[in-house]
């Protein structure tokens, strides 16, 4: 007769009987654009060149650029940045012993950004051979290292610092006029210059009030004298009076759980402030603001990442019928609720020692069980 | 002989940690053996006892050994 063995494999930092740790943040503090987005200014990506000698001022190299009094510029902007891929990674080792895996992690990789796009290829828009110039002489790595200098490129909200190591230019057939061009840069600085005018949930969009809420607020002070959809809207989710305010991007309550750091001195997390003071004005203290859907409801049970001890016994019969069997989920299922008892593992009391294998702790155990029902 | 044959592996996800249950058409020694060295090395690896049960007698009836007698 087969023989079933139960092997634990457990985590070494146990999850402990607190499911708040799994259900915490999953439904708080939920806001989605449902009013919609600010969009970035538009923004033309850039090439420089920058030398810095003994660590003192850097100063500006010119690229040839045809679009500049001159012919030369400190910023080139002669090409269309169509894709950048900015992969990071880990240095890590894995070492799948035995039983189970260790990792051990080292720093990070060093980011190579993957750049393409294209260039204008025309008498008048030069700029195919204005780069390529350009690379040869300035651009790549190995000049750069020689005039102590680095390439600065901007795009979108970001300035990135470092050496270009690799580039391609394209000729086709079908365009003509244009040069499909890729680069490597390889990162050694890296610099967010975004400006959001969100960064808490105070200063998120609000319709209504504007009791308590900072000046610097961009969507403070909105009318208060709603639109007819507004004033339809308002009525469908249940707001009670335009004075309160309205936190119209958030699907779920808001609640401020204060900030957590980690002490440099200890590395224990720490709660740095209280969370008393951060709750907007507005939400009472228990961040209920009326806007409580069902599926927050304490009723409903929280999605949880593991099964309990009777779940994880049928999970197994289900799996172990599935493979020796080769059927379906639904059949096994279904021979399952007719008749439970032909199912080794299921029929058995959780008390047992089965049950045991599955609950707190390592508690391998074997047993013998009957051939598989036939499904 | 002394060979047994794999009929079905599953791993659920528990509380604390992964369980894997292997049905196995016949047993050797040695593949108990290996359940409760991973028993005792998973319980210093989490710093707990190791509360594996012994090997009850209806398996041990069931144990295969390499040679024949």
């Amino acid at each position: 007769m087969p023989v079933i063995l139960l092997e634990k494999d457990p985590f070494a930092e146990v999850l402990q009987d607190n499911k708040a740790v799994l259900s915490a943040g999953g439904e708080l503090n939920v806001r989605r654009p449902l009013w919609g987005i600010v969009q970035k200014k538009n923004t033309f990506a850039y090439l420089s060149i920058y030398q810095s000698i003994s660590g003192g001022e850097p100063t500006p190299i010119s690229l040839i650029d045809s679009s500049a009094p001159g012919g030369y510029s400190l910023s080139n902007h002669n090409f269309f940045l169509q894709d950048v891929q900015d992969q990071r990674q880990e240095k890590f080792q894995l070492i799948p012993t035995f039983g189970p895996y260790y990792v051990f992690f080292y720093g990070k990789q060093p980011v190579i950004l993957q750049c393409s796009g294209l260039l204008l290829n025309t008498d008048d828009f030069n700029w195919k051979n204005e780069f390529l110039n350009n690379y040869e002489n300035y651009l790549r790595g190995t000049k750069c290292v020689e005039n102590q200098a680095r390439v600065y490129m901007g795009f979108d909200d970001v300035i990135v610092e470092g050496y270009i190591i690799a580039c391609s230019v394209a000729y086709n057939k079908d365009l003509p006029y244009l040069c499909p061009f890729t680069f490597q840069l390889l990162v050694t600085n890296y610099q967010d210059v975004s400006e959001p005018i969100v960064t808490k949930a105070e200063e998120a969009r609000q319709v209504g009030g504007t009791s308590g809420m900072p000046e610097t607020s961009t969507f403070q002070n909105q009318s208060t004298s709603l639109t007819p959809e507004a004033q339809a809207l308002n009525e469908e989710l249940g707001y009670e009076s335009l004075d309160q305010l309205k936190y119209v991007e958030y699907l779920s309550d808001l609640w401020s759980e204060g900030v957590w750091e980690v002490d440099p001195s200890t590395g224990v997390s720490k709660h740095a402030s209280e969370g008393t003071g951060d709750i907007p004005a507005g939400i009472d203290e228990w961040g209920m603001a009326g806007r409580t859907a069902s599926w927050v409801s304490e009723h409903r049970p929280v999605r949880k990442q593991w099964l309990e001890d009777g779940e994880a016994l049928t999970r197994i019969d289900l799996a172990s019928t599935q493979q020796q069997q080769g059927s379906d989920a639904v059949s096994v299922r279904q021979k399952m609720k007719k008749d439970a008892s032909a199912f080794p593992l299921t029929s058995r009391n959780q008390a047992s020692r089965v049950g045991a294998s599955l609950t707190t702790g390592v508690c391998n155990s074997t047993i013998v069980v009957a051939d598989s029902p036939k499904v | 002989m002394g060979q047994s044959t794999e009929l079905s592996s599953t791993r659920v996800v528990t509380r604390d940690g992964v369980v894997t249950a292997t049905v196995l058409d016949r047993v050797s020694p040695d593949r108990v053996y290996l359940m409760l060295v991973k028993g005792s090395a998973a319980a210093q690896y989490v710093r707990t006892t190791d509360d594996t049960a012994l090997v009850p007698r209806d398996v041990k009836d069931l144990l295969i050994f390499p040679k024949p007698e």
